[in-house]
Formats: C-alpha cells, structure tokens, sequence
C-alpha cells in the first residue's frame, strides 16, 4: 500500500485550511486512476489515502465529523439494509454519500406508482423495476467505491441471517411488524446492533436495538403483532421517511466510527405535525 | 391517585387542550387500569394504542399507581 500512498501524493493538491493547517486533497479521477495503475479498487485506494492522511476530496466534508479514524471505518464497514422502501432509498442513499464501504440491500418488491411520492429510488422510468436493482444502479452513480451486494427476495428467518451474516450494522427499514420482529432476531443473534426506524402520517420513531436488549419485543410483545400500524389510515407522505431515515444513517455513523452516544435503549418520537421531538426510555 | 400523560401523534386529537409537549395530569380512582384511563381520555375507538407506563410498555389489564407517567402512542410499522 505504500506504493499507492506515493502515488497519490504525487498526484495529491496540497490546500490550505482557514486555520492555516495544510491538507492534501485527492480528486476522484486521480483516485480512478491509481486504482487502474495498481490493480486495486476504488475503495481500497480511498483507504490507502486516508491512512497515510490524504484526504479523498469527496470525503473532505465528512472529516470534521467522523475525522481519519472514522472515515476509515466506515469504509470498511459493511452495512446490511432491509427494505428499500421510503426508509431504506434514503437510508442507502446517505450510507452510499458518507461512504460505507460494503451494502447489503434486501427487497423483495418492485416499484409501484404509490411510490412515487416518497421512495428515493422510484422514478416514472422504473416502475415495475425491483428496487434493489435501482438500489444498486444508484449507488453507482452516487459512490463507486461502495461495493453493494443486492438481493431481491422476500428473506424468510434463516435466508435473511445468511444474507446478513458479516455485516457490522443492520438496518430496519421494512413496513412490516413481523418481518421486523424477526429481523430484531436475526440481528441479535448475529451479535450486530439494529438500527430501527418506522413512520405513519407525520410521525416516525427511531431505535437502535443492540443484542439482548428488549427493543421492539418491549413495545409491541413477543406474539405476533398486527402486520401493520397505523400508516395504514395516516398515510406516508414524502418528508417523513426523510426524516426518520436522516436519523438512521446518524446512528449507523456513530456505531461505525464509534462516535456519539447511539439511541439504545431510547426510542426518539419524532411528531412533525407540531414540531415535538421526544425521547423515550425502552 | 394522580398521574402523568402525554400523547403523541394523532393521539393528542382526543385532548387538544393540552399544550404541545405537554403533560396531561390525571386524578384517578385507584385501581384504575390502562384501559379504564383509556376510556376515561375517550380513546374507545379501534385506534391501536402502545401505552408506557414508567417506561415499560404495558397491556390494557394493568393496574396504574400514584405518581405513574404513561406515554400514549401509535403502534407505527410503516417504512
């Protein structure tokens, strides 16, 4: 790797930040370019830059945040996502932009035109199209770096732990009650925390479930739940998945980098009607 | 007995004179159960309600005590 480093910093633009402190910059094509020279991925040359503290220009306004350490780790993380619906389009979207090295995306549906108002992913040229496939195609085009692995099934217990085995973080973006309780399962058993989000109408909650703890079982019981809560009668408008998915990529960055204080054992109710946001103790 | 509610979502339809993010302050018969608090707020429709009392999400049947804080909220699965 050190081979790369000197490379990249031959190709590298020094700048200088407002504080004085210099940084080196590398531009996506200089990226594009070394990996070709080297026989390496995207994603391991962005990594080989951020350890020999060039920063991939691309992730130059993520720094402040998550710093070197962090970018690295998410990097080289891997995140599984479940449902590419409302929640799981953003929650690909933003994991894609910060730069989470490996996504594993699992849907069994295609796009339909009730979609359109609030699903990332969803345009008029795609209906019918499955959503990992769009899924996919748009991580792409946002980050080449991201390796994504997209599987369109409708994943009972076992095939979802199979497909989810080597993931650092999971994440809840399913419409379902009993799919989630046993996505809450599956996590737990692989040892990997669960980041839970769900809306209805202008309302939407958020939940970062680790192994052990009673999450979802302790609000809606261990037997099985009605399939659905009350978005069926509030509907799903376009901003709240925004909202409740800007919140799960939050929790998925502070469990990567390991920076912040994630929502376990807090349940945030978001109540865009009135403007409250609320923290619950579970 | 006295206690504490609050109501999320469109379950602050059944009380719109509490102030948002407020806390509703009950006097209730002892032995009140959750789903006599229900009632006595006029929750009676087929509205699925989690209730939290103290934190621990409890069923219909369970009896309240002086001092309890529930939180009254929609079951919300949509995604």
């Amino acid at each position: 790797m050190g081979d790369i480093a000197a490379r990249l910093r031959g190709l590298a633009e020094e700048h200088v930040k407002p504080d004085g402190q210099k940084v080196l910059l590398v531009c996506m094509s200089a990226v594009q370019q070394v990996a070709e020279e080297t026989a390496h991925t995207r994603r391991q040359v962005e990594l080989a830059a951020l350890r020999a503290q060039i920063v991939p220009l691309r992730y130059g306004r993520n720094l402040g945040t998550v710093g070197y350490e962090g970018q690295i780790a998410l990097l080289e993380s891997t995140v599984g996502v479940v449902g590419v619906g409302g929640l799981g389009g953003w929650v690909v979207e933003g994991l894609a932009r910060m730069g989470v090295g490996h996504l594993v995306i699992i849907d069994g549906d295609v796009f339909q035109e009730g979609n359109l108002n609030r699903q990332a992913f969803c345009l008029e040229g795609n209906l019918g199209q499955p959503k990992v496939e769009a899924a996919r195609d748009r991580v792409a085009a946002v980050n080449g770096a991201v390796e994504v692995k997209a599987f369109q099934t409708r994943a009972g217990e076992r095939e979802m732990s199979a497909l989810l085995r080597g993931c650092n973080v999971i994440v809840d973006a399913l419409d379902a009650l009993p799919t989630r309780l046993v996505l809450q399962r599956v996590a737990s058993e692989l040892g990997v925390p669960l980041v839970h989000g769900a809306i209805a109408g202008f309302v939407g909650q958020v939940m970062t479930v680790f192994p052990g703890d009673p999450g979802l079982v302790a609000l809606y019981g261990q037997k099985a739940p009605p399939e659905h809560g009350i978005e069926m009668a509030w509907g799903n408008p376009s901003a709240t998945p925004l909202m409740v998915a800007a919140w799960q990529i939050h929790e998925v960055v502070k469990l990567v980098t390991g920076k912040g204080e994630p929502l376990r054992r807090r349940m945030l109710f978001l109540d865009g009607e009135v403007g409250v946001v609320d923290v619950l103790q579970v | 007995m006295r206690v504490g509610v609050r109501l999320f979502g469109l379950l602050r339809r059944y009380r719109p004179d509490v102030p948002r993010g407020g806390t509703l302050s009950l006097t209730l018969e002892p032995d009140t159960t959750v789903g006599g608090l229900l009632k006595q707020l006029g929750i009676t429709d087929s509205a699925p309600v989690v209730a939290m009392v103290n934190s621990t999400v409890r069923g219909l049947d369970h009896s309240l005590a002086d001092g309890d804080q529930l939180y009254l909220f929609p079951p919300v699965s949509g995604g």
